[in-house]
C-alpha cells in the first residue's frame, strides 16, 4: 500500500520515517521534506478562513510521476504524510483517509506513554508495526 | 467556435437580406432561459444564429443523428400585399410548409413584415389583411407560429417594440427547438453508453457522439456543459484503460495502444485540430495522440472560460495520468520518448497560458505553473542524461546516444507554423537543446532558474532548495564547484535548520566533494570533518573523507595550523568533566580528566591535546551570581521538542537565527533593605539575548568559529592515541600561579590541524594562596611580668624550605627573649599548611594608668617571605593608680590607692611618696611603712599621706609614688630570672589645696520645742569665714548657691547670694522647709569665685582650660572645677538674659569654681531629724 509513512514533529523536523523501499529512503526523505512546502501553504489557508475545526486531511499535497503524497495535520500541528505508487490505483481518498485516521490513533496511543518525551525521535515497536502494516 | 446553429430562411430573400443584420445583431443581445430536462438547473443563454437560405434538400432525415451541421429553425419571410399573397406566395408558403411537414419538422416561424401601419389598423373586416390570412392558412392551431413585425427599417418605438417581442418569440422557439432535439440525442447517447460492455462496441464512435454534444454546448455559449461532457470521456476513456490493465482487454484499444512512433507534444494553437479528429474517428490516432486531442479541446474550453489556472493546475495531473497510462498499456515508446512528450506538451502549456494569463498573472497561478516548470526542468534534465549531453569533460556522447537523439527528434513529428506566434515552440527548443551540450546546458539553466524563481515567488523554499540541489550537482558537472557550492550550503543550512539530519548528511557529502574540487583546503577540511564524523553516511564515504583530512594535516605540518571546531569529529563529554581537586595551593598538582568521544571512522594518533585555563577573577558580584543561578533552578522553561530546533521555520521566513531556549529568571525584590518590599516579582535575567532583534542585524546564523586562547596557563598531553568512541583524557599539570582559574578550552591538534572546543561547563580550579600567620599564646598577656608565651606559625601556601629563621623585630616598649643574641627563632624545615611551634619570652612595661587592656603587634621577619608576619598580642595591665586629696579644716591628707586589675596575686612593697620640686613641705606617712600589701582584680590597697607645707605661701607639688611589685601567682609563666621585684612609678601634681573659707550650715527649727516638724518652716544659716592664712585679698567676690532634692526642702528666699568677706566672715539665713520626715542632710551650699567683670572670652577661655585639664588630669587631680555662666535671677539685671545666645551682649558674670580643698565644708556630714506634723507616739522614720 503506502510507500513510506512519516511523521513530521510541530517544528518540520523527522519523528519517524518507514520507507519500504529501504534502500533508497533518503529519495523519500526529500520527497517528504519537499512535501512540507504544500502542507503548510494548505494549513496558512486554512487558517487565514475562519477559526472553525479544520479538516486534519490535507487530501493528494503533490504528486510525481511515479508516487502521490498525501498529508494530514493533526491539532497540535504534529504532520503526517503517507506516500503511495501512483500506479496503485486501488487506493481512493477514503482508504487514505482511513490509513490516517489509523496512524493518527496509533500515535496518540503512543504519545500517551508516560516515558515518551514528546518532540523525540519514535522509536515504539507498537507503532513501528502499525506503521508496517499499512505498507 | 465559429460555428452557430442553423436557421433556414425563405420567402422574400430581398427582405430578408435586408433585415438579417438587424437579426443577427439582436438575437444574442439579450440571454433567454431554457429550462432542461433531468431536473438539471435552468440556464440563460445568450442564442446566436447563422442564417442558410433554405432547401429542402439540406433538411436532415429523422433518423440522422447530428447536431451541430442540422438546421434547426425555418422562418419564412414575407412583406407582401394581400393580391400577390393570394397569387403566389401563398402557394410558396404552402410548399415550404409540406416539405417541412415531410421531414417532421416541427420548428418554423412566418414573419409577415408590414410596412404600413395604417392598413392594419384601417381594415374594419376581419380576414382582410395577409396577417390573417396566413394565420387562418397555416397557423389555425399554432398561433404563435405567425409574427408580425411592423416597421422593421424605422427606428421608432413602435418598430424596436415589435423587434423585441420579435427576438423573444424567436428565442423561445429555437430553445424549444434545441431542447427537443439535444433530448432526443441525448437518450440516443446514454443508449449507446449503456452498451459499451458489448462486444464490438467503440469507443471512438462513441467518442464522436458525445463530442457532438460537447460542440452543440459550446456552440450555445454553455461551456461548463461542454467540457463536463469531455471530462466524462475522459474519466470513461480511464476506466476503460484500468479496465484493460487488469485483464479486461476491448478491441477497440488494441489500436491505441500499438508502439508508439511519434511523441509530438500537445498542441494548443487551434481549438480544433480537425485532422487529429479525424485521426480519433477513423480509429488511427495512438494513445498520445488521442489524450492530446482530448486534453486540448478541454483546455480550449477552459480558455473560453478564461480560466487558464485550471488549465495548467489540470495539465500536471493530465501528465502524469498519462504517463502512468502508457505504463500500465505497456506501450512500446522509444527511451525518451515519452519524456519528450512531456517536455513538450508542459512548455506547450506553460507558453499558451502565459499568454492567455498575463491578465490574471497572480499568485494562484504561480503555484501550479511552479510544478509545471519544476516537471519539465527535471524532464529535460532526464533528456539530457539519456542523450549524454550532461556537462562531463571527459566522456563525448557514445554514438548510441547520438542516434537516439535523432530518433527522439524524428518522432516530435512537425509542427504546423502560425503567424501569430512569434515565440520559438516547444518542439523548436527542444530540439535546440538535444542539439549540443552548449545549448542544452544554455537551456537547462534557464529553465532551472525560471523554475527556482517561480518557487521561490510562491514561497516554496524547500522544493526551491531541493531544485538547488540538483543545480549543484549539474554545476558541478559542468566544471563550476564554486556555484555548486553556494547552493548547497543553502541546501545544508535550511536542512539543519529544520533537523533533517539525514538530508544534512547526505548534502554535505555532496558539499566534501565539491570543496574538495575547488581546492579550498579550509572549508574542504570543516566539510570532510563533518562527514567523517556523521552517524549516518557510508563508512567508505566517511574513511575516504578522514584519510583525505589526515593528509592535508600531514601536509600542512609546517604552515600555520587550521583552525577547525572539534565537534563533528571529536565530541568532548561535557559533563563528564572532572576535577580532582578544586583547591589546590601553588605548585601542587592539577589534574582534569574528561572524556572525548572520537567520531571518525578510526583511532586516530594526536599530537598534542591542551587544555587552556582562563584566569577568572573572583569577582564576587559574578561568583554570587553564578551561585544564585545554580541554586536557584530556573522556574519557567521553554523547551522546544528539539534543542537544536527552537523555532519553526516557515516557508516565509526561511532563515531565522536561533533563540536561547532558556528563560532565566531570578526573584527580584525592590525597597528598603530594612523596610517591607515595596514590589516583588521575578525579573529575566538574560533579557538581551531573547529580545535581540532577529531578522538582520548580526543575523548570521553560523555560530562564530572558535578563535584560539592564548595562556600560559595550559595543561598538555602529547603523541595521544584517540580511539574509537569515547576515551578518557587526564590531564596533569603544577599550578604556577595563583588565582581561580575556569577551564575554558580544549585542543587537538594533529600535524598541521587544531580542533578547538570552547567549554561551557561551571568548573573551577582555584590556586590558593593563603599567607602565613603567626599566632602567640596565651592571647592575653600580663604587662609588667615577663612572660613565657608559644609562638605558633602556620606556614599557609609557603613551605619553609630548609632550615631558616624567624626575627622577631622589637618595638620601644616591648622587650622579647628568643635566646639568641639577634632575637631570632630558628625553624625546621616545614611543609606548607602546617604549623610550627616556638617558645619565646616577652616582656612589656606595665604603667600605673591608662586603659585596662593594650593592643600591640609583633612584628616577625621571615627570610624566604617578601613580607614580614604580624601576630597581634594583648597586654593586660596589672594595676591602677589613683591619688585623692582629703581635707579636715586646714590638714591635708593624700590618699594613694592601688587596684589590681588581674586575676593573679602581686605584692606590693616598698612603697614611698616624695616630693620632687621643694623641701618645703613634709609628707607624713600614716601608714604600716613595712606592710606588705597585696592587690588583685578583687582587692585593692590604700595608703595615706599628710600633706604638711612648711610655708604660708601656697605651693605646687610635683609628687612621686614608688613602689615595688611582685607577682605572687605560680600559674603565670614568668621566667625564674626574672621573678624578681619590678617597679613602678606613679607621677602626680598637686596645686592650690590649702583651705581658704571655712563654709558651715546650721539649721534650727524655729519652733519652741526646737521640734523640726514637717511642713513646718525652719531657718537656715550660712556662716562663711576666711581662713587665717588667707592669702587670696579679703574683698574677692564670692557667691553661695543652696541647692536641695526637691522632695526633701522646700526652699523659701534667696537661694543664691553674692558677697564678700571684708570683714573676715559673712553670715546669711534663709528659710526652708522639711518635705520628709526621719534624718535629713542640711541643704547643700556651693561657694564659688564670682567675677562680675569677667568677659565672654574669659569665660570661654576657662570653660574650655577647665575642660581640658579635666581631662588632662582626671586622675592626678581631683578637684570638681567648673564653672558656670551667671544664671541667677536676683543678680543678673535683666532676668530674661539667661540663655546663651543672649549673655553675648550683655556683660558676663562668671562663677569660678574652687578647687578641692580650697573650702572647706564644715558640716557637710549633718543630719537633722524630722518628725511628723502630728507627733504621736508612733514615728515614722525615713533613712535616707
Amino acid at each position: 500500500m503506502a510507500v513510506c509513512v512519516a511523521v513530521i514533529a510541530k517544528e518540520n523536523y523527522p519523528l519517524f520515517i518507514k520507507t519500504i523501499p529501504t534502500e533508497n529512503e533518503l529519495k523519500f526523505y526529500y520527497t517528504v521534506h519537499t512535501s512540507l512546502d504544500v502542507v503548510e501553504e494548505k494549513v496558512s489557508v486554512v487558517g487565514k478562513n475562519n477559526n472553525e475545526l479544520r479538516e486534519l486531511y490535507l487530501g493528494l499535497l503533490y504528486p510525481t510521476e511515479d508516487y502521490k503524497v498525501y498529508g494530514y495535520v493533526t491539532n497540535t500541528k504534529v504532520k503526517f504524510v503517507i506516500v503511495v505508487e501512483s500506479s496503485n490505483t486501488s487506493l481512493r481518498d477514503n482508504e487514505i483517509r482511513s490509513m490516517f485516521r489509523k496512524l493518527h490513533n496509533s500515535y496518540v496511543d503512543m504519545l500517551c506513554n508516560p516515558f515518551y518525551t514528546p518532540g523525540e525521535p519514535i522509536t515504539s515497536k507498537t507503532f513501528e508495526n502499525m506503521v508496517l502494516s499499512m505498507m | 467556435m465559429e460555428s452557430k446553429p442553423i436557421v433556414t430562411y425563405h420567402g422574400n430573400q430581398v427582405l430578408f437580406s435586408s433585415l438579417r443584420s438587424i437579426v443577427l445583431q439582436g438575437l444574442p443581445k439579450e440571454p433567454a432561459e431554457w429550462r432542461r430536462s433531468y431536473g438539471r438547473p435552468p440556464k440563460s443563454v445568450n442564442l446566436e444564429a447563422s442564417f442558410v437560405p433554405y432547401d429542402e434538400d439540406i433538411l436532415p432525415e429523422e433518423t440522422d443523428k447530428t447536431l451541430v451541421s442540422r438546421p434547426y429553425f425555418h422562418i419564412f419571410w414575407t412583406d407582401c400585399d394581400l393580391e400577390s399573397y393570394k397569387q403566389t406566395v401563398r402557394e410558396e408558403m404552402a410548399e415550404w410548409c409540406s416539405g417541412l411537414k415531410n421531414h417532421n419538422i416541427p420548428d418554423w416561424l412566418i414573419v409577415v413584415v408590414v410596412t404600413d401601419e395604417t392598413k392594419v389598423k384601417s381594415k374594419l373586416l376581419p380576414r382582410s389583411s395577409v396577417i390573417d390570412k396566413v394565420r387562418s392558412d397555416f397557423c389555425g392551431k399554432q398561433p404563435d407560429r405567425c409574427f408580425v413585425l411592423v416597421e422593421p427599417l424605422k427606428s421608432d418605438p413602435k418598430s424596436a417594440e415589435s423587434w423585441n417581442t420579435f427576438f423573444v418569440r424567436l428565442r423561445q422557439l429555437l430553445l424549444q427547438a434545441y431542447g427537443r432535439h439535444l433530448t432526443k440525442y441525448e437518450d440516443n447517447m446514454r443508449g449507446l453508453r449503456e452498451k459499451r460492455n458489448e462486444a464490438g462496441w467503440n469507443f471512438q464512435e462513441y467518442f464522436l457522439v458525445q463530442e457532438e454534444l460537447g460542440f452543440m454546448f459550446e456552440m450555445m455559449g454553455l461551456y461548463d456543459d461542454a467540457l463536463i461532457q469531455y471530462d466524462e470521456l475522459d474519466a470513461l476513456f480511464t476506466q476503460f484503460v484500468l479496465n484493460h490493465a487488469s485483464g479486461v482487454t476491448v478491441e477497440w484499444l488494441l489500436t491505441l495502444i500499438k508502439p508508439c512512433t511519434s511523441w509530438a507534444g500537445l498542441s494548443l494553437i487551434k481549438p480544433i485540430d480537425r485532422e487529429k479528429r479525424d485521426c480519433v474517428r477513423d480509429n488511427k490516432a495512438s494513445l498520445l495522440e488521442f489524450r492530446n486531442y482530448l486534453f486540448s479541446r478541454q483546455c480550449a474550453i477552459l480558455f473560453l472560460m478564461n480560466k487558464p489556472w485550471e488549465v495548467v493546475q489540470r495539465a500536471i495531473d493530465f501528465f502524469h495520468n498519462t504517463v502512468q497510462e502508457m505504463k500500465v498499456l505497456e506501450v512500446q515508446i522509444p527511451l525518451g520518448g515519452l519524456d519528450c512528450w512531456v517536455f513538450l506538451s508542459a512548455l506547450e502549456v506553460l507558453q499558451h497560458c502565459q499568454k492567455q494569463a498575463e491578465s490574471v498573472q497572480n499568485k494562484s497561478y504561480s503555484l501550479y505553473t511552479a510544478s509545471l516548470w519544476d516537471y519539465a526542468c527535471r524532464k529535460l534534465r532526464l533528456l539530457g542524461e539519456l542523450c549524454g549531453l550532461m556537462p562531463n569533460q571527459t566522456e563525448q556522447p557514445s554514438s548510441e546516444q547520438l542516434s537516439r537523439v535523432i530518433d527522439l527528434t524524428s518522432g516530435m513529428g512537425i509542427e504546423e507554423i502560425d503567424p501569430a506566434v512569434t515565440q520559438p515552440r516547444p518542439r523548436d527548443k527542444l530540439r535546440e537543446a538535444l542539439s549540443s551540450r552548449e545549448s542544452f546546458q544554455k537551456i537547462y539553466l534557464e529553465l532551472s532558474e525560471l523554475t527556482m524563481g517561480t518557487f521561490k515567488h510562491i514561497g516554496r523554499f524547500r522544493s526551491a532548495r531541493l531544485l538547488g540541489k540538483d543545480l549543484a550537482h549539474f554545476y558541478m558537472q559542468l566544471g563550476e564547484p564554486q556555484k555548486a557550492e553556494n547552493f548547497l550550503v543553502d541546501v545544508e543550512k535550511s536542512y539543519h535548520q529544520e533537523g533533517w539530519y539525514q538530508l544534512v548528511e547526505a548534502t554535505r557529502l555532496e558539499l566534501a566533494n565539491c570543496q574538495k574540487y575547488i581546492g579550498d583546503v579550509t572549508r574542504y577540511v570543516k566539510t570532510a570533518c563533518q562527514v567523517a564524523g556523521s552517524q549516518t553516511l557510508k563508512l567508505s564515504e566517511r574513511e575516504k573523507h578522514m584519510t583525505e583530512v589526515l593528509q592535508i594535516a600531514d601536509e600542512h605540518k609546517a604552515d600555520e595550523p587550521i583552525t577547525l571546531r572539534a565537534s563533528p569529529l571529536f565530541f568532548i563529554v561535557e559533563s563528564s568533566v572532572q576535577i580532582k581537586e578544586e583547591k589546590v595551593s601553588l605548585d601542587e598538582k592539577v589534574e582534569v580528566e574528561f572524556v572525548i568521544q572520537n567520531n571518525s571512522p578510526f583511532s586516530i594518533s594526536c599530537n598534542k591535546i591542551w587544555l587552556t585555563l582562563k584566569s577568572f577573577k573572583p569577582d564576587q558580584n559574578v561568583m554570587e551570581k553564578r551561585a544564585k543561578v545554580i541554586n536557584q533552578k530556573p522556574n519557567v522553561f521553554r523547551t522546544g521538542s528539539d534543542a537544536s530546533l527552537d523555532k519553526q521555520v516557515t516557508n516565509f521566513k526561511p532563515v531565522r537565527r536561533q533563540m536561547p531556549s532558556l528563560i532565566n529568571l531570578q526573584a527580584s525584590i525592590e525597597g528598603t533593605k530594612k523596610g517591607i518590599p515595596s514590589l516583588c516579582g521575578i525579573t529575566c535575567v538574560n533579557t538581551h539575548e531573547l529580545l535581540k532583534r532577529a531578522d538582520s542585524a548580526g543575523g548570521s546564523i553560523g555560530k562564530q568559529e572558535p578563535v584560539k586562547l592564548e595562556t600560559s596557563n595550559i595543561l598538555c598531553l602529547e603523541n595521544v592515541k584517540l580511539q574509537q568512541a569515547d576515551n578518557r583524557i587526564r590531564f596533569m599539570g603544577q599550578a604556577q600561579e595563583a588565582g581561580t582559574f575556569k577551564l575554558q578550552q580544549v585542543g587537538i591538534q594533529i600535524q598541521g590541524l587544531e580542533f578547538l572546543k570552547d567549554l561551557d561547563v561551571e568548573n573551577y580550579i582555584t590556586v590558593g594562596t593563603e599567607e602565613p600567620y603567626c599566632l602567640i599564646q596565651p592571647e592575653v598577656i600580663l604587662a609588667g611580668v615577663p612572660q613565657e608565651v608559644v609562638v605558633t606559625l602556620h606556614t599557609g601556601s609557603y613551605s619553609i624550605p630548609s632550615t631558616n629563621k624567624l626575627v622577631v623585630r622589637e618595638s620601644p616598649d616591648i622587650t622579647v627573649d628568643t635566646g639568641s643574641h639577634d632575637k631570632s627563632l630558628v625553624l625546621e624545615k616545614t611543609p606548607k599548611e602546617t604549623s610550627t611551634k616556638m617558645k619565646m619570652t616577652i616582656f612589656m612595661e606595665t604603667r600605673a594608668n591608662g586603659p585596662e587592656i593594650t593592643e600591640n603587634k609583633i612584628v616577625f621577619d621571615c627570610d624566604w617571605l617578601t613580607r614580614p608576619v604580624i601576630a597581634k598580642v594583648q597586654f593586660l595591665h596589672p594595676f591602677k593608680i589613683e591619688h585623692h586629696l582629703r581635707t579636715c579644716k586646714e590638714r591635708k591628707f593624700l590618699q594613694i590607692q592601688v587596684s589590681g586589675s588581674s586575676e593573679p596575686n602581686f605584692e606590693l612593697t616598698e612603697w614611698n611618696l616624695i616630693a620632687t620640686n621643694t623641701c618645703d613641705v613634709d609628707l607624713v606617712p600614716h601608714n604600716f611603712s613595712h606592710h606588705k600589701l597585696r592587690v588583685n582584680k578583687h582587692q585593692l590597697a590604700s595608703c595615706i599621706w599628710q600633706i604638711k607645707p612648711n610655708i604660708q605661701q601656697d605651693i605646687d607639688l610635683e609628687l612621686q609614688f614608688h613602689m615595688m611589685y611582685r607577682c605572687l601567682e605560680s600559674g603565670i609563666q614568668t621566667v625564674n630570672d626574672y621573678k624578681k621585684k619590678q617597679h613602678v612609678i606613679h607621677k602626680f601634681h598637686l596645686s592650690h589645696f590649702q583651705t581658704l573659707y571655712t563654709a558651715h550650715i546650721d539649721v534650727t527649727p524655729k519652733s519652741e520645742d526646737k521640734v523640726c516638724k514637717i511642713g513646718s518652716m525652719v531657718c537656715m544659716k550660712l556662716h562663711v569665714k576666711a581662713m587665717e592664712n588667707n592669702s587670696i585679698s579679703k574683698d574677692q567676690n564670692l557667691i553661695y548657691e543652696v541647692s536641695a532634692d526637691q522632695s526633701m526642702w522646700g526652699l523659701y528666699g534667696k537661694t543664691t547670694g553674692t558677697f564678700s568677706l571684708e570683714k573676715g566672715d559673712y553670715s546669711t539665713q534663709m528659710n526652708v522647709m522639711p518635705l520628709l520626715t526621719g534624718f535629713l542632710h542640711y541643704p547643700k551650699v556651693t561657694i564659688s569665685k564670682y567675677d562680675q567683670t569677667a568677659s565672654e572670652d574669659i569665660w570661654v577661655k576657662n570653660d574650655n582650660e577647665n575642660q581640658e585639664q579635666e581631662k588632662q588630669d582626671n586622675c592626678q587631680d581631683f578637684s570638681e572645677s567648673f564653672t558656670k555662666a551667671a544664671v541667677s535671677d536676683v543678680d543678673n539685671p535683666s532676668p530674661n538674659d539667661n540663655s546663651p545666645a543672649k549673655t553675648k551682649e550683655s556683660k558676663l558674670a562668671a562663677i569660678i569654681a574652687f578647687k578641692t580643698g580650697q573650702v572647706y565644708y564644715s558640716s557637710i556630714g549633718q543630719q537633722i531629724q524630722v518628725y511628723p506634723e502630728n507627733a504621736s507616739t508612733d514615728l515614722e522614720v525615713t533613712v535616707l
